[in-house]
C-alpha cells in the first residue's frame, strides 16, 4: 500500500471574473514508504497545493487522493498517523512552545509527556517556556517539526521544512529526516535546498506547472535527466573542436588542451571514432556527473542563476 | 469532548478574555464607587422636610430684603396686609416671615438619597390603564393584543434590576469581541490550519469551538453581572436601603443574570459565526456593529415590520424581561410602540438568529479551503 497516492488530481482557482489558474492539473503521484521522498518544483509550481489537497485543507477540483491507503475525505481515521507541516509555522503567538504544542496533544489524546521528549528531539527544551512569538524563524520551524512528531506519525509530510534554519540547523534537519526514515517512516518533503534534498532523498518528483515530470530514484532522476556532458583532454583542441562541430556535436572549447561535448556518455565512442578517423587521438574522455540542480533547471527550463551556484 | 475541553483551555488562556474582563471590573467598581459618594445611608426624616421648609421661607426672606419697597408692598397686599399699619420692623419681619414666605413642611418630600437594592416592579397593565391607549388602537384585535399581553407583564423601573439589564445589554461587547477574535485571531495565525492537521473533520472542530465559546461566555458574562451586582448589593447596605429584599428579588436578580449571561454565549456564537466568515476579527466586529447601526436604520425609514424580528431588539428585551414590541402608525401619522410578543419568544427569536449564523458559518467552514 502507498503511503500517497493521487491520481488525475486537478485544482482549478478561479476568483470572480479573474482566468481560471490551475495550479495543480492531473497530477499522478505515488509516494512508497519507508524512506525519504523529495517533492520538487519552482516556485509556484504547485507543490504546496498539492500537499494542501493531500492534507485535506482544500478541495481539489478533480481527482482522487489517497493517504495511507484512506481517501482523503475519510483523513480523520488515519490522521493519528499523519504529521505535518504545511508552509511556515502557525502557532497561538502568545502561547508558550510547551503549551501550544499542550493544546494539540489534548486534541489527538497524546501523554503530555511525550511533549519533552519532541521539545528535546528539535533542541527547544531551553525556550519551551518562552511566547511563540519571541522564536526567532528557525525555532518557530524546530517547534513546527516538533508538533508533526508529537503523533509517532507513519507519515511525515513537511513542506520546506528547512525554512529559517541556519546552516548548522539545516544539517540536523537533515540527520532528523534521515533518523525517522531509517526508524521505517515515510516521509514525503518538499524543499528548495537541492543539495539538502539530494543527500537525503531517496527518491523524487518534480513537478513544473501542476503536473509531474520526473519521478524515481535520486540516482536516475539526476544521470536521466541532468544535461550528459563529456570532457576531452586533446593536444589539438581547437581543431577536434572543429571536427566534432562538423559531426554534429555541441562543443565548447574550455582551454588549452581541453574541450566539453554535450552528449550521453554512451556516445563517448563515436567521439573517439570520429577523432579518430580525422587524425586525432584524444588522450582522456571523461564523463561529467550532473548534479540535482542542474537536474532540476534542466527539466524545469528555470534560468541557471551563476551566483547562487557558488 | 477532547476539542471541547482543548478549545476550553485555549478560550481561557486568551489575552484578550483577561483584558476586555479587568476593563470591565475596573469600570464597574469605579462606577459603582462614585456612586458611593453621590447615595445617603439615611432614609429621609420628617425633619429634613421641616428643614428645607426653613432654608425656602429664609431665602423668601432673603429677598424681601432686596426688593423695593413698592414691590414689598405689592406683594403684602396680595396677602391682605396692609403696608401702612405695620409700624416697626419687628412687626414687617414678622408678617414676611410667617405668612407672606411661611412655607409648610408638608409641602416638602424629602428626596430619598439611598441607593434601592430592592426592585420596584410596576404593574403594565396599571400603566395601561392609566393612559387607557387601547382606545386608540388602529383596530380593536390589536388593542386586546396589547391588553391581554401587558397584562401578565411587570417592568422594573429601579433599584439594582433596573440597572441590572441596561449593563448586560453593555457587556455584550465584551461576548461580542471574544467571540469574534475567537476564530479571526485564528485564522491570523493560521492555527485554524494546525487544527485540522490533527482533526479534519470539520463540523466537529466548528461545533466544539461553539459550544466551549458558548459555555465560556456565559460562565464569564455570569461572573461579570455578579460582580457587579455584588458591588451593588454592597452599595445598597452601606449607602442605601436592602430591607424590602425578599425571595422574589433574588430570584429576579439570579434570573435577570442567568438571561444576561444566556444572552452573552449566545452573542459570542454570533460574533464568532461572522468572523469565520469574514475570516478576520476586525470585520466581524465591524459588521456586527454595523448590523446594529443599520438594522435601526432599515427598521426606521423603510422596514417598521422588522422591529418585532430584529435580533438587536429582541436580545435585549429577553434580558430586560420586557416584551417584544412593534411599531404602529395611528391614523393621525403618530408612531407608537406596542407589545408584540412576550420575553420568551424574544429568546427564541434570538436564538433563532444565532443559530442561522451558526449554520451558515459551519457550511462555510466545512466547505472552504484553507490556504
Amino acid at each position: 500500500m502507498a503511503a500517497i497516492e493521487a491520481t488525475g488530481l486537478r485544482k482549478t482557482y478561479s476568483k470572480f471574473r479573474a482566468t481560471a489558474v490551475r495550479a495543480v492539473d492531473d497530477l499522478d503521484l505515488v509516494v512508497e514508504g519507508p524512506g525519504v521522498h523529495g517533492f520538487l518544483g519552482p516556485n509556484g509550481s504547485g507543490k504546496t497545493t498539492t500537499i494542501r489537497c493531500l492534507l485535506g485543507l482544500i478541495r481539489p477540483t478533480s481527482g482522487s487522493v489517497r493517504v495511507l491507503g484512506t481517501e482523503v475525505d475519510q483523513l480523520h481515521t488515519v490522521i493519528d498517523r499523519v504529521g505535518a507541516l504545511v508552509e511556515t509555522p502557525k502557532f497561538f503567538p502568545t502561547f508558550s512552545g510547551r503549551k501550544n504544542l499542550r493544546m494539540l496533544a489534548s486534541v489527538a489524546g497524546i501523554d503530555h509527556l511525550r511533549i519533552d521528549a519532541v521539545l528535546d528531539t528539535v533542541g527547544l527544551s531551553s525556550r519551551a517556556g518562552d511566547s511563540f512569538k519571541s522564536y526567532s524563524l528557525g525555532m518557530k520551524q524546530r517547534l513546527a517539526v516538533g508538533a508533526t512528531l508529537l503523533k509517532d506519525p507513519d507519515l511525515i509530510i513537511l513542506d520546506e521544512p528547512a525554512n529559517g534554519l541556519d546552516p548548522a540547523g539545516i544539517v540536523e534537519m537533515r540527520q532528523l529526516i534521515r533518523r525517522l526514515a531509517d526508524d521505517g517512516k515515510t516521509i514525503f518533503v518538499s524543499s528548495h535546498q537541492l543539495g539538502e534534498m539530494q543527500q537525503t532523498c531517496d527518491v523524487l518528483t518534480i513537478i513544473n506547472d501542476g503536473s509531474v515530470i520526473l519521478s524515481g530514484s535520486v540516482t536516475d532522476v539526476v544521470a536521466g535527466a541532468g544535461t550528459r556532458h563529456l570532457r576531452v583532454t586533446i593536444d589539438d583542441a581547437a581543431s577536434a573542436t572543429h571536427i566534432l562541430q562538423t559531426a554534429g556535436f555541441a562543443v565548447s572549447l574550455l582551454g588549452p588542451g581541453l574541450i566539453d561535448v554535450t552528449a550521453d556518455p554512451s556516445r563517448g565512442a563515436e567521439i573517439t571514432q570520429t577523432l579518430a578517423v580525422a587524425g586525432r587521438y584524444l588522450k582522456a574522455l571523461e564523463p561529467i556527473q550532473s548534479s540535482l540542480e542542474e537536474a532540476f533547471l534542466e527539466l524545469t527550463g528555470e534560468p541557471r542563476h551563476e551566483e547562487e551556484r557558488g | 469532548m477532547r476539542l471541547f475541553h482543548t478549545e476550553l483551555v485555549r478560550f481561557w488562556s486568551r489575552r484578550i478574555v483577561w483584558v476586555t474582563s479587568a476593563i470591565v471590573i475596573v469600570l464597574s467598581t469605579v462606577i459603582v464607587t462614585v456612586a458611593f459618594t453621590r447615595h445617603s445611608a439615611d432614609a429621609p426624616t420628617d425633619q429634613d422636610a421641616v428643614e428645607q421648609a426653613e432654608r425656602a421661607t429664609e431665602d423668601c426672606v432673603q429677598f424681601f430684603t432686596d426688593v423695593s419697597e413698592a414691590e414689598r408692598d405689592v406683594v403684602l397686599s396680595d396677602f391682605g396686609i396692609d403696608a401702612n399699619q405695620i409700624t416697626d420692623e419687628a412687626e414687617l419681619d414678622d408678617a414676611v416671615r410667617n405668612t407672606v414666605c411661611w412655607q409648610d413642611p408638608t409641602w416638602f418630600r424629602a428626596e430619598d438619597n439611598r441607593f434601592h437594592a430592592p426592585t420596584i416592579l410596576v404593574d403594565e397593565w396599571e400603566a395601561a390603564q392609566l393612559t387607557d391607549w387601547s382606545e386608540q388602537r388602529p383596530d380593536s384585535s390589536k388593542a386586546e393584543t396589547y391588553r391581554s399581553g401587558v397584562e401578565t407583564h411587570r417592568r422594573a423601573n429601579d433599584g439594582l434590576i433596573g440597572i441590572l439589564p441596561s449593563v448586560a445589554t453593555f457587556y455584550l461587547v465584551v461576548a461580542i469581541i471574544v467571540g469574534a477574535s475567537f476564530v479571526g485571531g485564528e485564522y491570523k495565525s493560521g492555527t485554524v490550519e494546525n487544527l485540522l492537521l490533527w482533526e479534519p473533520r470539520r463540523v466537529r472542530v466548528m461545533l466544539s469551538k461553539f459550544a466551549a465559546g458558548f459555555v465560556s461566555s456565559f460562565a464569564l458574562t455570569y461572573l461579570l453581572l455578579a460582580w457587579l451586582t455584588g458591588l451593588l448589593l454592597l452599595l445598597a447596605t452601606v449607602r442605601g436601603t436592602t430591607d424590602a429584599i425578599d425571595t422574589r428579588f433574588w430570584i429576579d436578580i439570579a434570573s435577570t443574570i442567568g438571561r444576561g449571561a444566556l444572552v452573552g454565549g449566545l452573542f459570542f456564537v454570533a460574533s464568532m459565526s461572522v468572523s469565520v466568515i469574514a475570516r478576520t476579527t476586525t470585520a466581524a466586529v465591524g459588521v456586527i456593529l454595523g448590523w446594529f447601526v443599520v438594522s435601526n436604520l432599515v427598521i426606521q425609514l423603510i422596514a417598521k415590520w422588522l422591529r418585532p424580528w430584529e435580533l438587536f431588539v429582541n436580545a435585549s428585551a429577553f434580558i430586560r424581561e420586557a416584551d417584544g414590541i412593534k411599531l404602529v402608525t395611528h391614523r393621525d401619522g403618530w408612531t407608537d410602540t406596542v407589545y408584540h410578543h412576550g420575553y420568551l419568544t424574544a429568546g427564541l427569536i434570538t436564538v433563532g438568529w444565532v443559530a442561522a449564523l451558526a449554520i451558515a458559518a459551519t457550511v462555510s467552514f466545512a466547505r472552504r479551503d484553507i490556504d
